[in-house]
């Protein structure tokens, strides 16, 4: 199996099981709402609906579980263990991954207190039950934020059902009498509605409009894959941060040659491989950027055996112009092989060498026909 | 956790009790409702044959409002 | 408010009336007469470690037993405190909850000092540190009169125990022992529910003894005249005297101090009341109505419960021959179904149900079954609480069904009462209509 193939995997794996377990918490806080209405019939009598809201809850923590271990353990996105219970300490989409991160700590406290229940003051546990509301509009907004199926119709329609089921059993609750007092009923009633209305409009406004991605927080390297839009925009340029100065957005014509500085960073990651970013820019005639993302094995001999990368180039005001991955690499030197939204390619050979985190070297477009310069096949 | 007596009493904290009748719902024979929904606990020991539904009863009551409660052996 | 003295005195050395002797003597409250009519406590001299096993003792060959409406033997209760050897605090209740009462009333007006006597005194014996004189908030003049107690008495040198004066809110269960307790805690005055009520009540494991003002009032005679002078009046197995609030229709109560063991009717007639009488309430408005035919009945608690009433709380309160006895208890059965603390189910909701039944009856608006569903209900909710309020309102009812049967059948035939508009003779005080959150 390649490395970009278990990739992906992991990717599609987070993604469905994050919408597993929000189907599944939304069912949960229905059955609880359930439970305190007291409602039982004849085929389901009390004891059975508070049964199965235990157990979906359980059911919804193994498949929360699943999508927080299936995200760390993919290389593709920069999130690590802290990240999980840590919240808005992940480089990727800080916010809205960080909002998923304090539902995971709530719905945590909620699991542990509920299968200490016997041992725990039933204050305590009441208290810490009330988190579960608190819990699952962070995982709505969570979803959303870092989801990158909202835009899928049918992605939309589960997380439209989950609100409107939650609402529903709210309702529900607030009809049969509780709060006791009237006034915070009302309190509560109009709040969620307000709450509701202010989510739509974020969510028409913001994650189903394109480039949310990048509004989002995702690292430039990630912008523009196939991986963060789940459909490619329609020849959307990942719009950068416009500055006061507006930094140029054409690159001259090819050929290129120029020198490169910049810095480096590696990181490893779970299961053993690591992650290695050159980050640098063109100095001279050529104004240019460059990100190149490598991932693999430490080899015995030093350095990464490659087993996935991408690279960007392009100028400061369209910095992934272009993109695409390694395909040649031999020590120092890399062969990148890239095209733009139009699908023109570029070929450019980098020579780098390192200093600490310092890099400096030479970048170079390649001309001719594709595979010349190549140095050797990669697996 | 096993009982060593075998006489024992199933008993409610009415302070705590919340009338969401688990218990009246799986334990028929030793508790029925009253015209509020609170429990009526019926007189005497929980036969032997029903006291693991007792014990289960008592996990399952959601304010923790169930209890055993030894009683002495009756006088024969 | 009137006191009256009891009849016979057979103490030596003794006053002739007991607990309101420095009042009827001399007039005042003071310490001062106080101490010129009783002497002073005889707290122990330090070093004296058996002193508590003496006081304790003499507690117990006077038989002396709880007068705030249990009826415990007051000796035991001490004992199980002693045995612990910790360092607890003694509560004095003097809340006075019953509306009908006014003994505590009387006892802080009339005889403070004896009461902080005894409070001193049962808290040396028992090791307490700490003394809390607990007055309901709605009874500021009862208030003043333990201020001005306290105040007299630490300048002249009395108490080593600190004492302080607490208001907790005045509801009529708020005087209930674990009520008192959960209040001083920190938390609502709301009864606890406790599986073994042999069991001292804590207050984070400090041990809280609950003893009622005029109790502590005894203690402090007991002490300083001897178990042989209590026990010179009364019955052998009900010694003493003990404070009865006596009232009728169209008398202002009386707070009289009467031999235990003297007929009931006796009791009314000292107090002035003497018209054709109905029924009588013994014991409160958890206590039973005591028909007109059985009102020669010794005021004592074996020969009261041989006809199914009970000392209780020390309320004797007569109507009228006129009145009708459905309608004043359907009055008393809605006040206390409003008194319930709210905790448990069967008391909030049994409670209204029994008193709606029950005004119903009384206004002639029922149905053929609702004696039926009321003689049901009063069994549903019979014990089922975690005090013993519900089951005060249950016996007061079902006594009220009897004495008043053929009252209860004619309304059952929808005969509306014509009492039912005009002023009620039991008194049902106003704090009924206070805010529900009133338990702080």
């Amino acid at each position: 199996m390649t490395a970009v193939t278990s990739s992906q995997w992991l990717w599609y794996t987070t993604r469905g099981t994050g919408i597993v377990a929000l189907v599944l918490l939304s069912a949960s806080v229905v059955l609880g709402v359930l439970t305190s209405v007291r409602l039982g019939t004849r085929m389901w009598p009390r004891f059975t609906i508070q049964d199965l809201h235990r157990r979906v809850s359980l059911l919804a923590m193994v498949f929360v579980g699943l999508h927080v271990v299936t995200t760390v353990s993919d290389a593709f996105a920069p999130i690590g263990w802290l990240s999980v219970v840590v919240p808005f300490t992940s480089p990727y989409r800080r916010l809205w991954l960080g909002l998923g991160t304090v539902a995971v700590d709530l719905l945590l406290a909620v699991t542990i207190s509920s299968l200490l229940r016997q041992r725990i003051n039933p204050r305590t546990w009441r208290a810490l039950h009330w988190l579960a509301y608190a819990s699952w509009p962070l995982a709505v907004v969570h979803g959303l934020g870092t989801g990158t199926d909202p835009h899928l119709g049918w992605a939309m329609v589960v997380v439209v059902g989950c609100v409107a089921a939650v609402l529903g059993a709210l309702a529900w609750r607030l009809a049969s009498g509780w709060p006791a007092h009237a006034g915070t009923r009302l309190v509560v009633g109009t709040t969620s509605v307000v709450a509701v209305m202010a989510l739509a409009a974020w969510t028409a406004t913001g994650p189903l409009r394109p480039g949310w991605a990048a509004r989002a927080g995702t690292p430039a390297a990630l912008l523009g894959s196939s991986k963060t839009n789940g459909a490619a925009p329609p020849a959307a340029v990942p719009s950068a941060p416009s500055s006061a100065a507006s930094p140029p957005t054409t690159l001259p014509a090819p050929p290129y040659r120029a020198a490169l500085s910049g810095t480096v960073s590696e990181r490893s990651l779970s299961g053993g491989s690591a992650r290695l970013e050159i980050k640098a820019e063109t100095s001279g005639s050529l104004v240019a950027e460059v990100d190149i993302v490598i991932i693999g094995t430490p080899a015995a001999s030093g350095g990464l055996a490659l087993q996935q990368s991408q690279a960007s180039f392009g100028p400061p005001g369209a910095p992934t112009q272009y993109q695409g991955h390694i395909v040649g690499l031999d020590g120092s030197r890399m062969v990148l092989s890239l095209a733009d939204q139009a699908g023109s390619p570029l070929d450019l050979r980098v020579d780098v060498t390192q200093s600490g985190t310092q890099v400096g070297g030479e970048l170079t477009s390649i001309t001719g026909t594709r595979g010349e310069g190549s140095l050797g096949a990669h697996d | 956790m096993p009982i060593v007596s075998s006489h024992v009493r199933l008993r409610v904290n009415p302070v705590a009790c919340d009338a969401f009748g688990y218990c009246a719902e799986l334990l028929p024979e030793i508790v029925t409702r009253d015209e509020w929904g609170y429990p009526v606990m019926a007189e005497g020991p929980v036969p032997p044959r029903l006291s693991e539904v007792a014990r289960r009863v008592v996990r399952e009551c959601p304010r923790r409002a169930l209890f055993l409660e030894k009683v002495p052996a009756p006088r024969p | 408010m009137r006191t009256t003295e009891s009849a016979t005195s057979t103490a030596r050395r003794a006053p002739a009336s007991r607990i309101l002797a420095a009042w009827h003597q001399t007039g005042r409250a003071d310490l001062e007469s106080h101490l010129a009519t009783h002497g002073p406590a005889p707290v122990p001299r330090r070093g004296d470690g058996a002193w508590g096993d003496r006081l304790v003792q003499g507690v117990d060959a006077a038989g002396l037993t709880g007068r705030g409406g249990a009826g415990f033997p007051t000796a035991r209760k001490l004992q199980s405190f002693r045995s612990g050897h910790r360092h607890g605090l003694l509560a004095v209740n003097a809340m006075e909850g019953e509306p009908a009462s006014q003994k505590d009333r009387a006892l802080l007006s009339g005889a403070p000092h004896l009461v902080l006597d005894g409070a001193e005194l049962v808290a040396t014996a028992i090791g307490a540190r700490e003394i809390a004189v607990c007055v309901a908030d709605d009874r500021a003049d009862n208030a003043e009169a333990v201020r001005g107690a306290l105040a007299e008495r630490a300048p002249a040198g009395l108490g080593r125990i600190p004492m302080h004066l607490i208001r907790p809110p005045g509801r009529y269960v708020t005087g209930e022992e674990s009520a008192l307790v959960a209040w001083l805690a920190g938390g609502p005055a709301h009864p606890q529910f406790r599986t073994d009520k042999a069991m001292p009540l804590t207050i984070k494991r400090r041990p809280v003894l609950v003893q009622s003002a005029e109790t502590l009032a005894h203690v402090a005679l007991i002490a300083r005249y001897g178990p042989e002078w209590f026990r010179s009046v009364g019955l052998p197995d009900a010694p003493g005297t003990c404070l009865v609030t006596v009232s009728g229709p169209g008398t202002s109560p009386a707070v009289c101090e009467v031999e235990l063991g003297t007929p009931v009717d006796l009791i009314l007639e000292r107090a002035g009341i003497s018209v054709p009488l109905g029924a009588v309430v013994v014991g409160g408005y958890g206590g039973t109505w005591l028909r007109p035919g059985l009102l020669d009945t010794p005021y004592a608690p074996k020969p009261l419960a041989a006809v199914g009433s009970a000392v209780g709380a020390g309320v004797i309160a007569a109507i009228g021959a006129s009145s009708c006895g459905i309608a004043e208890t359907a009055r008393v059965a809605t006040y206390m179904a409003n008194e319930s603390a709210g905790q448990c189910g069967p008391c909030v909701f049994g409670l209204h149900a029994v008193a709606q039944d029950l005004v119903q009856l009384a206004r002639g608006e029922c149905d053929s079954q609702t004696l039926n569903r009321l003689t049901h209900r009063l069994g549903a909710v019979d014990g089922r609480g975690a005090c013993a309020h519900p089951d005060g309102v249950v016996r007061f009812v079902r006594s009220a069904l009897e004495v008043f049967a053929r009252d209860a059948a004619d309304h059952a035939r929808r005969r509306p009462c014509t009492e039912w508009n005009r002023r009620p003779i039991l008194p049902v005080s106003p704090s009924a209509s206070v805010a529900v959150g009133h338990w702080h």
